[in-house]
């Protein structure tokens, strides 16, 4: 639930999503799961020679579970925030 | 009744949901490295899909930069959840862009990748006559 809300607040800002299979893609986080499955607006694959195909969408949904990494930009983040809230969970 | 009819199914806004995505012709990644695109016309909590007239996109990408696709006519398809990938709404106009590979039949894209098959297993000299 924490990082189901900590990404309902970055809706609307620039993400980077980095996939389990290797394949990288930029956009606009349109919103989120409580899965973590993310919905990514005016995508751009970072790599388009791999995958030319990819070319052809819009908006990508892109399931949780194949989501190796998601960057972030720093001005985006409380981190200190997210640290507050993380100890509050694992104390509970 | 017409603000009903074009209110949006998503009960929550900034909640992801398949279901701005119903009815629409959409491209799957699939975890063995396939694509398939069809219609998706309904979707379940584990991202099960229902695609209507599936076919199976497969690209050649030559070493001179260029690249065609093929559609390879499947059918009515039930498609796992946990095979998915990531899936992406088609746009027809940038299917048809010349970032996008560019469409041939399904027997010449067949043809295509035997042919680049050939081409590798040449150039890693692992023909017979080697």
């Amino acid at each position: 639930m924490l990082f189901y809300s900590f990404f309902k607040t970055l809706v609307g800002k620039e993400i980077a999503v980095e996939l389990k299979n290797d394949i990288a893609l930029e956009g606009k986080l349109h919103s989120i799961d409580q899965y973590l499955n993310i919905k990514l607006l005016d995508t751009k694959v970072s790599d388009p020679e791999r995958y030319p195909q990819l070319v052809a969408m819009t908006s990508v949904f892109i399931r949780g579970s194949v989501v190796r990494y998601v960057v972030i930009a720093k001005d985006d983040v409380d981190v200190d925030l997210l640290q507050d809230a993380a100890r509050k969970t694992a104390a509970s | 009744m017409a603000a009903a009819a074009a209110a949006p199914l998503t009960p929550f806004p900034g909640v992801a949901s398949l279901a701005d995505q119903l009815d629409k012709k959409v491209l799957i990644l699939l975890r063995d490295g396939r694509h398939l695109v069809g219609i998706m016309r309904s979707f379940d909590q584990f991202a099960n899909l229902v695609l209507e007239e599936t076919f199976e996109r497969r690209v050649v990408v030559s070493k001179s930069g260029g690249a065609a696709y093929g559609d390879i006519p499947l059918g009515l398809y039930l498609v796992r959840g946990d095979a998915i990938i990531l899936l992406g709404e088609v746009a027809p106009e940038l299917e048809a862009s010349d970032a996008h590979p560019t469409a041939v039949s399904p027997e010449d894209i067949l043809r295509l990748e035997e042919t680049c098959q050939d081409a590798e297993t040449a150039a890693l000299g692992l023909s017979d006559d080697a």
